[in-house]
């Protein structure tokens, strides 16, 4: 337990666990609700526009937040947990404080479990961060619009967090994982970014082109984290539009496995190789 | 000390420990080492010779391709014996956001020491007002003591000192050698790896010569200096040799740019300046010249004069 005390001080001395926390926190509000605020105020033009101001007034309704979050912390938050968990890992080795942390005492398995511990906490302060802001941003636009604010039921907002943290989890102890196989934070970063923005983005545009590249699409982190998200909006017959139609408990197995694979691969890194 | 005894109670023992990077590196080859429990061991070698990787292969950082190693009774790496151990290898690496004593919280939390020490481990490498600056902020000299520091929390039965003074003022560097002879009077156990030869004769008891990855030597200060000389000037030279060359214990002469190195007992001195003045030679400077460790590792390495004084270079 000191151990990850030790680590929660890094991490909570550390700039930049704030500001990815706030940088989310910012989004969450700016795109989640302010801006959709201005969509929804601004006049209406186009033959379907009183159809998507309904849709967005339903996006920004506290009663809808759960989803509201979980979407940012399918996309954004995504990237911002695959950072944080990086730069956790890859830092140790940049600074080679990883020598130093290895000389204390503690086994290496020990070391490891401090720090995943560690980041599993952040992980969970991130997340409910992005919640309380996501239900203020809700509640703030609802009164803007002289709407009622009336949430949704306590479980289903826990349900929410635990799925928050389920993805955001995720995408950081894929990050976590890259930190320690490269060694390298801005490397780790770089293909971790390239990899969540950009292959998993092209991948799942052409799942609709390709039963092979659909079934591929089925096993990555952005689908099922997308898919967990959207479990938690209304039900569209037919799926939602640009979705695939994944089983909540089937995107919440994926996502555990890819936190358990990640782990496991971090942990053989950390304790097979030579630290120079 | 019996083999038996020495191998159980040796605080750090290494047999055949050899450590290869790929097939054509071998950073350590098959290294026989023992350093005693309260003795200040020293380990020189030039720069890549292998002394960081044996202080990395002792801590359990990397792990040898053969052989083994024990410290304080325990396998290399073990919790065990990292507990006892307070290590400053290379430029300590500590977390730049973070302040000296922050920096010294994260060390007493993993290894489960009272954070109460930081205050007193901080005053005693003099940084006792600096503690609270970000570590970006600090010099190469005050990192090197912030690792001192850091040693220090641990209140470790073994040092392992890489390079202690790199970075270091004079000031700075007199005042680690009082720490590391205090560390040495309280019956700590201190592996000293450096390549300022001066500074290791000064504090070392043994040392040993690590070059290309081997143990060249391993021995007492005392045997590594070797037969103490005289060095004598005195006119005429030819005269003053053939008079020397005959005198009984006398075990060698040479002439050197200087004068005559005479390789004797030092107590021959008196019985030698009577023998020349007595033959009618003017001695004009007799003096003891024990043999420097730069000497006796130049002779060992077979590097050109002037090398070991560039080790660190």
């Amino acid at each position: 337990m000191s151990a990850v005390a030790a680590e929660l001080l890094k991490l909570r001395r550390s700039w930049s666990t704030s500001i990815l926390i706030g940088i989310l926190a910012l989004l969450q509000l700016l795109l989640g609700y302010v801006l959709l605020y201005f969509i929804i105020q601004a006049p209406l033009s186009g033959e379907d526009a009183e159809l998507e101001r309904a849709g967005l007034l339903i996006i920004v309704s506290p009663g809808n937040f759960v989803l509201n979050v979980l979407n940012m912390l399918a996309s954004l938050g995504a990237a911002l947990a695959l950072v944080l968990g990086a730069m956790h890992s890859a830092r140790e080795y940049g600074w080679r404080t990883i020598s130093t942390l290895l000389t204390q005492g503690p086994t290496r398995l020990g070391v490891f479990g401090a720090k995943l511990a560690s980041l599993a906490i952040v992980i969970l302060i991130m997340v409910l961060v992005a919640f309380a802001v996501g239900a203020m941003g809700a509640a703030l636009v609802a009164s803007l619009l002289d709407n009622p604010v009336a949430y949704p039921s306590l479980s289903e907002i826990a349900a929410g967090i635990a799925a928050g943290f389920l993805i955001a989890g995720a995408w950081a102890t894929l990050g976590f994982a890259l930190g320690f196989l490269l060694r390298s934070t801005g490397l780790a970063i770089g293909l971790g970014l390239v990899y969540a923005l950009v292959i998993e983005n092209l991948v799942a545009g052409l799942a609709f082109l390709n039963e092979t590249v659909r079934a591929i699409s089925h096993g990555l982190l952005g689908s099922n984290g997308s898919a967990l998200a959207a479990s938690f909006g209304p039900e569209v017959p037919g799926g939602q539009f640009g979705l695939l139609p994944i089983d909540p408990p089937v995107a919440s197995a994926v996502l555990a496995a890819y936190i358990v694979i990640s782990s496991v691969a971090a942990a053989v890194a950390l304790m097979r190789r030579d630290v120079t | 000390m019996s083999a038996a005894e020495t191998r159980t109670s040796a605080a750090i023992e290494t047999r055949d420990l050899t450590k290869r990077y790929g097939t054509k590196l071998t950073a350590l080859d098959s290294l026989d080492l023992i350093v005693r429990p309260g003795e200040v061991y020293g380990l020189i070698g030039p720069n890549g010779a292998g002394k960081t990787t044996f202080l990395r292969l002792v801590l359990g950082l990397i792990r040898p391709s053969r052989g083994e190693a024990t410290v304080l009774g325990h396998p290399a790496g073990a919790p065990e014996s990292l507990r006892q151990v307070g290590a400053v290898v290379e430029t300590p690496a500590f977390y730049p956001y973070l302040s000296g004593a922050d920096n010294l919280r994260v060390v007493a939390r993993y290894s489960r020491h009272d954070p109460a020490r930081i205050g007193p481990a901080l005053e005693r490498v003099g940084l006792g007002d600096r503690g609270g600056d970000k570590v970006r902020g600090y010099s190469l000299g005050m990192r090197q003591r912030l690792g001192l520091a850091a040693a220090f929390l641990k209140d470790p039965q073994l040092y392992l000192l890489d390079e202690p003074t790199n970075g270091l003022d004079p000031y700075g560097i007199a005042a680690m050698r009082g720490i590391i002879r205090d560390l040495a009077n309280e019956g700590r156990t201190v592996l000293l790896s450096s390549h300022l030869l001066a500074e290791v004769e000064q504090v070392c008891d043994r040392i040993g010569i690590i070059h290309h990855g081997r143990l060249l030597r391993e021995e007492s200060m005392s045997e590594m200096r070797g037969a103490s000389r005289l060095h004598i000037v005195a006119s005429p030279p030819d005269r003053a040799e053939e008079i020397l060359r005959a005198q009984p214990r006398v075990e060698g002469v040479e002439r050197t740019d200087t004068g005559i190195s005479v390789t004797t007992a030092p107590e021959n001195a008196a019985a030698l300046n009577r023998a020349l003045v007595a033959a009618g030679i003017e001695v004009s400077e007799l003096r003891v010249a024990a043999r420097t460790l730069e000497e006796a590792f130049m002779s060992l390495t077979g590097e050109p004069a002037g090398a070991a004084a560039a080790m660190g270079s």
